[in-house]
């Protein structure tokens, strides 16, 4: 097997299909035109609701062997995924290819679909008990993870071609248009899912809150869907809102967030400069502590691209920051904010990090601080598998902002529990090195030595340096080195790096 | 007399000492992968002297030092020192 840039062993073929080795970002040059969608004729007096998800799985046409696709902005309080599939699955459907923009916890009724040949093989982000079952090999074809952005590139150049879209969609009218803001199920923005209603051959909404048309605002507009499906419940307001997120009371997550933002202060704050915010517990203090220096340096920021949450609608309404871009809401103040402001831009997710487009939001970020399961000495992050070979969850938008910011940080625990997460080598490739500018933990930093502008700007602050190997061996004198998975040469999941080459793959795991 | 040391919250470790007709160590542990050889090991060690006895750990990430202490625990307890 061919060796990637970041000396990895990965195939030229994944389920038939070729893929190029990891070469680098933006090192791989696209080819082609965008890939279309069926056109469809809608004349007047058409009634595009459907009674059943029965009936409108016979409209549109379903076979055994296509593709079906669904967002994920309802997230652990998704009831559609698993009503849409368990219809499928009872209707005999077979060899289906799932490719939601992710899976969660909520979705582990899938996991029998996978052993009765319902679903040959998802292609998407699987958080938990789905990645657990392709992990111990339940998956018929090769699983596919893609970042974020590479899903959007994926669908826009034909990787991926979505037969029917399911879009869940917390409001609608009867003619399709679409929005997440209202409705008992409102999640804010339907950013994900703008992409798959773009490039579907069909496209179905299901909706708990038909209103009169038209709806509004609109996120999603009535020519790209075909039919309108009204259910009882689209999900759980207690999945999809996270509640009031809480910053880290942890003393070791506060000291990481510490220096992190004194990081940033050194580096990159200045006057009209940007960051990308999240909701680990991490990431909220950092938002709110650079919030903090900034009001009292009296320096205010351009954008803020998120994972919103009320510690960023609260920065925007302050006016320390003028636009927020949102791609995905955390609470209920920022699915507010997002209605009523006008500062407040749902951002489509082509918008965001595409490589293959004419220049994404995360190429005008100057600071994106992410988190990690794993790092490297070569700064390469691992954010998909646990280091015992499971794979555990999605890429998000890991890759693109790592590749996009400026500066680009990486906020972990020098340990969890027992397991280092400095390692020598990590157990899988997410994001490399070559993107990842600064490592922070709780004893202090690591930069990656092709910053030596960042080592300069850092001089004569009290934060300790470290280099990498040397964390990783503080790391290994606390917990003992840890031995390898033991998995088979059986290969579970291609990770993708945001051009759609491949930049790991994951294995099997033995003696489950 | 069975005794027992630790909990099972995050990062800690139970260890259960009870008499046996021989001697038997069982783990269990959330790191068995990376560090379930580490483990028995430790465990061999510290119990050495001990004889007919069923030892079993519960291990939920706990630190090298942190098995030590709770087996130390464990074994005075069933020796019958004073808690």
């Amino acid at each position: 097997m061919p060796v990637n840039a970041v000396g990895r062993e990965v195939p030229s073929e994944i389920n038939g299909v070729r893929f190029k080795p990891f070469a680098g970002d933006m090192k791989t040059p696209p080819e082609g035109r965008r890939a279309g969608s069926l056109i469809r004729m809608t004349p007047r007096g058409r009634n595009k609701v459907v009674k059943s998800l029965k009936e409108v799985i016979k409209n549109v046409g379903l076979e055994d062997g296509m593709t079906v696709s669904f967002h994920h902005h309802l997230r652990n309080g998704d009831f559609v995924v698993n009503m849409v599939m368990k219809t499928i699955e009872k209707m005999g459907f077979k060899n289906i290819r799932l490719a939601p923009t992710a899976l969660f916890p909520i979705h582990e009724p899938l996991v029998p679909m996978l052993k009765n040949g319902t679903i040959r093989r998802i292609e998407g982000s699987m958080n938990g008990p789905l990645g657990k079952a392709t992990s111990e090999g339940y998956m018929k074809e090769t699983a596919i993870l893609r970042s974020h952005s590479g899903r959007v590139r994926a669908i826009e150049s034909g990787e991926i071609h979505v037969d029917v879209a399911f879009i869940a969609a917390p409001t609608a009218d009867a003619y399709g248009n679409l929005n997440g803001v209202d409705g008992p199920s409102a999640c804010g923005p339907l950013a994900y899912a703008m992409v798959d209603a773009y490039h579907a051959d069909h496209t179905v909404a299901i909706t708990d809150n038909l209103v009169p048309y038209p709806a509004h605002p609109i996120s999603i507009f009535q020519h790209q869907i075909d039919y309108v499906v009204p259910v009882d419940k689209i999900g759980d307001p207690a999945g999809i809102m996270s509640g009031t997120l809480r910053i880290t009371t942890s003393p070791t997550r506060l000291k990481i967030a510490r220096y992190a933002v004194k990081v940033i202060e050194k580096v990159a704050l200045k006057p009209g400069f940007s960051f990308q915010a999240g909701a680990g517990g991490v990431s909220l203090a950092v938002t709110k502590f650079l919030g903090d220096i900034m009001r009292k340096r009296g320096i205010k920021a351009s954008f803020i691209n998120g994972g919103v949450t009320k510690y960023v609608v609260d920065m925007l309404h302050e006016g320390l920051v003028d636009v927020v871009f949102d791609g995905q809401a955390f609470d209920l103040d920022a699915v507010r904010s997002l209605k009523e402001d006008p500062n407040h831009i749902e951002t489509p997710l082509a918008m965001y990090g595409n490589p293959y487009s004419s220049g994404g939001v995360v190429n005008m970020l100057d600071v994106g601080v992410l988190g990690a399961t794993e790092v490297d000495i070569d700064f390469n992050v691992n954010v998909n598998t646990h280091s015992d070979g499971y794979l555990l969850h999605g890429i998000g938008g890991h890759q693109e902002v790592a590749a996009g910011a400026a500066l680009t940080i990486i906020t972990v625990p020098l340990y969890r529990y027992r397991v280092p997460v400095i390692r020598e080598r990590v157990t899988t490739v997410t994001t490399p090195g070559e993107v990842v500018d600064v490592i922070v933990t709780e004893r202090g930093i690591a930069v990656n030595p092709k910053r030596d502008d960042i080592l300069e700007a850092l001089k004569g602050t009290d934060i300790p340096v470290w280099d990498i190997e040397d964390l990783m061996k503080k790391a290994y004198s606390i917990c003992g080195r840890p031995e390898e998975p033991k998995t088979t040469d059986e290969i579970i999941a291609a990770i993708l790096w945001r051009d759609g080459t491949l930049i790991d793959v994951v294995y099997k795991v033995k003696n489950h | 007399m069975r005794v027992q040391a630790g909990t099972e919250e995050k990062g800690d470790v139970l260890v259960v000492i009870e008499p046996a007709k021989k001697k038997e160590i069982v783990i269990k542990s959330k790191v068995q992968v990376m560090y379930g050889e580490a483990i028995k090991n430790t465990v061999k060690e510290m119990t050495k002297n001990l004889k007919k006895v069923k030892v079993e750990i519960s291990d939920k990430g706990a630190l090298e030092w942190v098995l030590r202490a709770r087996m130390e625990a464990a074994m005075r307890k069933y020796r019958g020192e004073k808690e």
